[in-house]
């Protein structure tokens, strides 16, 4: 008879711990674009986000994307909801297609999250922020980074929901 | 049959695809409320004060990566050769710096060795019987311009004359145990005998009160004067020694005595220059 109440509880602390794991990532975020002063961010909180999104789809919803969009564009000091906008049409996308995600190989994953991050990446120098000459290079070189910390960023993820979802 | 399993196998894989993703629906609410915010922050700029007021909650992370900069950077020096020439450069910049003012104190004291050389000189001349020499010790400006010299005060008498590098600069205006205050050659009612070296003319010149500004006493309207004549002492009456520069005539005007014209000698003392005074009797 409780299991329809124990099933809720256990939603809002997974709910809860995929917040704390992203705002962990935006922390992280913050701190190496501050060590770095680049002009284009490594966005490890979208990544966190990927990654919830075809983990945990049914899960993480879209009020987090939109929490931590507005986080990033506040310090980033770009537009409100910029961030937010694209990070609704990636979870959006992620979300739709988590079936076909899953199924793909480490590699391809690291593909198609390098694909992403290089397409919000554009969108958002040439939208929100100011253009610069070095920005390519900061661009492919965050893009490559992005792909290779992909399959670090999933297994640690991994390793943390498989931990959680077995201790509660 | 083959047909129909392709089909089965056709609908399963497209279900697969489908069941439980998200629709396009449910972006939508959000969407619009994001999109609604986009305009009001690229209208109203309503984003600027949450801006700066969340950007303070953001400073702790920032800082911390400062601070981490600052960190890895000291301790990448310390184990680096670059350690020990930061610190020889400090210390050769320390060096640098106290050669400097070593170098300072040099050019002073040059200075102050050229003047004295200078002062000296007029000791030799014969219009000058005796000579004490002092230092400035300190100095009150316009309008009421003075400078008090440190000097050996039993020597000195209110006679005297008080000469700079520059020449002719002042008089004695009072004695003090310790030491003398002199007031500058255009004060009020300082009367100097002089003589235009053109000319050759013995005139009497008058301190108004005005900054470097003299006037030639009963100047005769028939005398010979021009603009830029040169007026030195004269060195009768026995108290100015004879052959120091005065200044130049710089004026020439009629006054209200017709038979007289008022003349302007800009002085060339310059009251506030040096460091060394010399007292002088003819």
């Amino acid at each position: 008879m409780t299991e329809y109440l124990d099933k809720k509880n256990n939603f809002i602390s997974i709910y809860f711990f995929i917040g704390i794991t992203i705002l962990i990532s935006l922390v992280i975020e913050i701190f190496i674009s501050n060590l770095f002063n680049l002009s284009v961010y490594l966005p490890i909180t979208l990544m966190f986000l990927i990654y919830w999104n075809m983990a945990l789809p049914k899960d993480i919803g879209l009020i987090w994307a939109m929490i931590f969009g507005f986080c990033l564009d506040v310090n980033q000091e770009i537009l409100l909801g910029s961030h937010v906008l694209l990070f609704l049409l990636i979870s959006y996308l992620t979300q739709r297609y988590f079936h076909r995600l899953r199924a793909l190989y480490m590699i391809q994953q690291s593909l198609f999250v390098a694909v992403v991050i290089l397409i919000y990446q554009i969108i958002l120098i040439l939208f929100f922020s100011e253009f610069k000459g070095s920005i390519f290079l900061e661009l492919i070189l965050m893009t490559v980074l992005s792909a290779f910390l992909w399959p670090v960023i999933f297994g640690i993820l991994r390793q943390l929901r498989i931990k959680f979802i077995q201790s509660s | 049959m083959f047909q129909k399993e392709h089909k089965q196998t056709s609908i399963a894989s497209n279900a697969i695809f489908t069941t439980g993703s998200m629709r396009a629906s449910k972006l939508l609410p959000s969407l619009i409320f994001t999109i609604f915010i986009l305009i009001l922050d690229i209208n109203f700029s309503l984003g600027k004060e949450i801006k700066s007021a969340f950007l303070e909650s953001f400073s702790p992370i920032s800082n911390l990566s400062q601070s981490t900069t600052e960190l890895s950077k000291e301790i990448s020096l310390f184990f680096t050769s670059q350690y020990k020439l930061v610190n020889d450069l400090e210390e050769k910049n320390n060096e640098i710096e106290k050669l400097n003012f070593e170098l300072l104190k040099l050019e002073q004291l040059s200075k102050e060795n050229e003047e004295l050389l200078e002062i000296m000189g007029y000791t030799k001349k014969q219009t000058i019987s005796k000579s004490v020499i002092g230092e400035i010790i300190d100095m009150s400006y316009f309008p009421k311009e003075s400078i008090s010299i440190k000097t050996n005060i039993a020597e000195i008498s209110e006679e005297m004359v008080a000469l700079s590098l520059n020449g002719l600069v002042g008089i004695i205006d009072q004695i003090f145990p310790s030491y003398v205050k002199v007031i500058p050659i255009y004060e009020k009612k300082v009367n100097i005998p002089g003589v235009i070296q053109r000319t050759n003319q013995n005139i009497i010149l008058e301190g108004i009160g005005e900054q470097n500004k003299l006037l030639i006493k009963n100047f005769k309207k028939n005398s010979n004067i021009l603009l830029e004549d040169k007026v030195f002492t004269s060195g009768l009456g026995g108290k100015y020694p004879k052959g120091f520069l005065i200044g130049i005539v710089n004026k020439i005007s009629a006054s209200k005595d017709d038979s007289i014209l008022e003349v302007e000698v800009q002085s060339l003392s310059n009251f506030d220059t040096g460091t060394k005074i010399l007292f002088a009797n003819p």
